[in-house]
């Protein structure tokens, strides 16, 4: 199947590698991107942007790390990881008992919330030496079943939940979605950044080796063990962070917050969006919190206008709904939104000569 | 029998691989598809059994037909059941499966009756087979797989065989053998066969007619003997510009001298 | 003794159960490489398909029985139509990602008609126990253990031994291959998860009378996942073994430890014992050339 992704527009070429590798690669990419940027920073200053909105945009911030993580992991290196969640939960764990046991702040907890993270990442990694694909897939699902016992049933407070502090930046505190998007905005922008541009270089290159053929790659050269450990380790420590801002957001810290349903949903976000692809991960998120918070929003009002149908009704019908329309999505385009993205730019770049 | 009429297959809509390609087959006879990598030869294959769909592929202008009806748009079961069989290259053979499996589901169109006889037929044909019959596909070589998936099309008695690039990777010995096989086949079953080849000298000694298709279009076509003497052919598929000689790098001008056909 | 005897038991009733859902999932795998995540939700469906027909409708009992396998069929046939057929050969992954969301669907379904509380119930079996030693044993026990032996038996030999069974096996190696030997991959695949279906309808019949036809049946879906790996993906005998080790394990575990610690057991021991075996104690290794 011909790769349709790199169609730069006419006249553009690179007479350097290390020129074709840059991220922007025109002049008009530049423009759009910084215009894009300070667009971002400057939204919740304008009007209709309400708290709703706000809301719904850290909430898909953070997801969007969360699922860099996983899209490096599953979509780049190949390794099928449905416990996702579960290692956002360790990150926020480690996170909020640090602040509730010790009073450390965020600045302080997020990496080692990181870190620890990929530490259990890496070390539900390992059976990746022995094991492939949906076997391997197993192991992450297993790393959720038994990470959420010991949540629940290792340490005493974790089960009804507790509060954790807000995030703090001298005098100033970040408690309200006006404030903390300017918390989640610039780190999910830095670690969009740090992925593509991990995802352009050497260990990147081994994760797609790893991905197509791993024994070919071995025969290469690149130790497949420790790349992929070292996936696991990257997609781990995103889902780190991302849980240690997700509690300093909510300033609450309970198990519920992290279920089977969600790791789901993280790996939904990224096939929608397209595997492999930094631009194809935030089409994704997009699409599918949009798809979410639809449900949410309409689901109480069906169900009080179908009341003469049984309790539940109402958002069963939904699930309908949004269950059809995601199969028909991926019936229609299966290799997600990314790839439809580049279609595209590759029909409007070639117009009319579409070949 | 089979008649290709200015076919143009595109992919995804936007990559135009077939622009326009004629060919025909008659009955009985060895035809071979020559061409260099990309020139659309697979795809010509996988256009007439109707494997295009899974690759986002169609047909999107010309006609194919098959004694007389379209079979452009068909499935690729049906056209498989009136008598159209592809054998893929690459060698994929059903890898669990054991070699007899293999074989049984190259015949499970046919009535179960004549499967013993059939099998017979192939490892007559074949006779290395006979000794792998329980082995798992999957672990033979490279020319003992070639002869499953070639054995399994002719469980079906096809009335055409596809052969895309059977020498593909075999070793010289092997190439000969299999395609001594390709040519009694066809002289004792009497089935048409198209073959894609890239090692141009067999394919130009074992068919009667050849065809040369180069960036999705036919550039050549005739007898394959005259194609042989051909001066182009010669030069650019057969490595000979004047025979029996050592060629000088001084001496390559390709760039110099175009093709005739262009 | 009579302790852990007891829990030896009831693990064994448990996988037995296990392993009729993990049989379903080996079937679908077997045939089209995809792997069933809404097998619970078509348990589920059955279940519920079955108590419409003989607590709504007030049919006698065995040809309720009867309409809702008829019925377990056609649902897996229509589910394959609709979804799986235009996803053939395409990527794995899609095709996992849309059986996830056929289970939201179904269960949206059952929700819209039947409600998301429990429904009344219905007994199949009368209420006979057998004592041995200190253990209880009930003839729904005795029923799932010889109906998951029985329709696994059937499988083996199904696809060892008959044409259809080959073909099966032949999809599942590669839908494009099949396709150009003119066999009818849609045919084959409808016929499969037809009998998916079917199966888990049985399933569910079987366990609502005992646990309740409510929405809650769908999560033995997820135990069963360990069961039909641990015994290999594609084998059936291996998917009642599978079954009945993680019944033994998750009793044993939780009846030792408590707090329901024999699922994340059940798991962890998963895991260890395929680092030993990858590919599960019956499964097909994978073969590769490079």
């Amino acid at each position: 199947m011909a790769n349709t992704s790199f169609y730069p527009p006419s006249g553009i070429y690179s007479d350097q590698y290390k020129k074709d590798m840059r991220i922007i690669k025109t002049k008009s990419q530049m423009v759009m991107s910084i215009v894009g940027l300070i667009m971002l920073f400057v939204l919740p200053k304008m009007p209709y942007v309400s708290g709703y909105i706000l809301r719904l945009i850290i909430g898909a911030a953070i997801a969007l790390i969360i699922c860099l993580g996983l899209n490096i992991l599953t979509g780049y290196c190949g390794q099928l990881n449905i416990g996702q969640s579960a290692f956002v939960m360790v990150g926020a764990f480690t996170s909020a008992l640090l602040n509730s046991k010790f009073g450390l702040s965020f600045w302080v907890t997020v990496i080692p919330a990181g870190l620890a993270a990929a530490a259990v990442g890496v070390f539900f990694g390992i059976p990746s030496v022995r094991l492939k694909g949906l076997y391997l897939a197993l192991t992450t699902l297993g790393a959720q079943i038994i990470l959420a016992w010991i949540a629940l049933f290792g340490f005493p407070i974790t089960a009804a939940g507790f509060s954790v502090d807000p995030i703090k930046i001298g005098s100033i505190v970040f408690n309200s979605p006006q404030k903390f998007y300017y918390i989640a905005i610039p780190f999910a922008v830095v670690m969009t950044f740090f992925a593509k541009n991990m995802m352009r270089s050497k260990p990147g290159r081994a994760f797609i080796a790893v991905r197509d053929n791993d024994k070919a790659a071995e025969g290469m050269g690149i130790d497949i063990f420790r790349y992929k450990l070292l996936a696991f380790a990257i997609c781990t420590f995103y889902a780190g962070v991302a849980g240690s801002l997700l509690v300093h957001y909510m300033m609450w810290a309970q198990l519920e917050s992290f279920t089977l349903q969600d790791s789901i949903w993280y790996l939904v976000m990224i096939i929608v969006g397209g595997l492999g692809s930094i631009e194809g991960t935030i089409f994704g998120v997009i699409f599918i919190t949009v798809l979410k918070e639809f449900v949410f929003v309409i689901g109480p009002v069906a169900e009080a206008k179908l009341s003469f149908l049984p309790m539940g009704a109402g958002s069963g019908l939904l699930l309908i709904i949004i269950g059809g329309m995601a199969i028909l999505f991926l019936t229609l385009e299966p290799r997600g939104l990314a790839h439809r993205w580049n279609l595209f730019k590759a029909y409007y770049r070639l117009w009319p000569f579409g070949y | 029998m089979l008649k290709l009429s200015n076919v143009e297959v595109k992919y995804a809509g936007v990559i135009l691989v077939l622009r326009g390609v004629s060919l025909e087959i008659g009955k009985g006879t060895i035809v071979s598809l020559l061409g260099s990598n990309g020139a659309g030869k697979t795809t010509t294959l996988k256009a007439i059994s109707g494997l295009l769909h899974t690759e986002l592929g169609e047909v999107t202008a010309g006609t194919i037909e098959y004694e007389g009806c379209r079979i452009d748009k068909m499935d690729p079961e049906q056209i498989a059941k009136m008598g159209i069989i592809q054998v893929m290259e690459g060698r994929r053979v059903l890898e669990h499966l054991t070699v007899e499996e293999n074989l049984r589901l190259g015949g499970y169109i046919r009535s179960r009756d004549n499967i013993t006889k059939d099998l017979d037929m192939v490892y007559d044909y074949f006779p290395k087979l006979r000794n792998l019959r329980n082995s798992t596909s999957g672990y033979l070589s490279g020319g003992e797989q070639q002869m499953v998936v070639m054995g399994r099309a002719m469980m079906a008695h096809p009335r055409i065989m596809l052969l895309d690039e059977p020498s593909m990777g075999l070793a010289p010995l092997i190439v000969d053998e299999i395609f001594e096989i390709i040519k009694k086949f066809n002289s004792e079953e009497k089935s048409s066969i198209l073959v894609v080849e890239q090692n141009a000298r067999t394919a130009l000694a074992v068919s009667e007619h050849s065809y040369v298709l180069e960036n999705g279009r036919v550039v050549l076509d005739g007898p394959s003997s005259k194609l042989a003497d051909n001066e182009d052919i010669k030069e650019f598929y057969l490595g000979l510009s004047k025979i029996g000689e050592k060629k000088s790098y001084r001496d390559v001008k390709h760039y110099k001298r175009r093709k005739r056909w262009l | 003794m009579e302790f852990i005897g007891s829990l030896i038991i009831s693990g064994l009733m448990n996988g037995a159960i296990y392993g009729l859902v993990a049989l379903g999932f080996v079937l679908i795998y077997k045939s089209s490489s995809v792997l069933n995540f809404s097998q619970g939700h078509m348990l589920l469906l059955g279940a519920y398909t079955f108590w419409f027909f003989k607590s709504s409708m007030g049919l006698n009992l065995y040809l309720s029985l009867l309409l809702a396998v008829g019925v377990g069929f056609l649902v897996g046939i229509l589910i394959e139509r609709v979804t799986l057929r235009r996803l053939i050969g395409q990527p794995l992954i899609s095709m996992i990602t849309v059986t996830i969301f056929l289970s939201l669907v179904i269960e949206g379904f059952v929700s819209l008609i039947w409600g998301s509380y429990p429904l009344q119930h219905i007994a199949i079996f009368s209420n006979r126990c057998f004592n041995i030693g200190n253990c209880v044993l009930t003839t729904q026990n005795l029923y799932a253990f010889g109906l998951a032996l029985t329709t696994a038996l059937a499988l083996i030999l199904f696809f060892r031994y008959t044409n259809l069974g080959l073909a099966m096996r032949g999809v599942a190696e590669g839908h494009q291959i099949m396709q150009g030997m003119g066999i009818s991959v849609k045919k084959i695949l409808n016929i499969s998860w037809g009998i998916a279906g079917m199966a888990a309808t049985i399933g569910g019949i079987i366990l609502g009378s005992t646990l309740g036809f409510r929405l809650g049946l769908s999560h033995i879906g997820l135990l069963a996942i360990p069961a039909a790996f641990i015994g290999g993906l594609e084998s059936p005998e291996g998917a009642i073994i599978g079954g009945l080790l993680i019944g033994l394990c998750e009793s044993i575990v939780s009846g030792y430890l408590g707090n329901a610690a024999g699922v994340p057991a059940a798991f962890l021991i998963l895991i260890v014992a395929m680092i030993f075996k990858p590919y599960g104690l019956f499964g097909l290794v994978k073969i590769e050339r490079v």
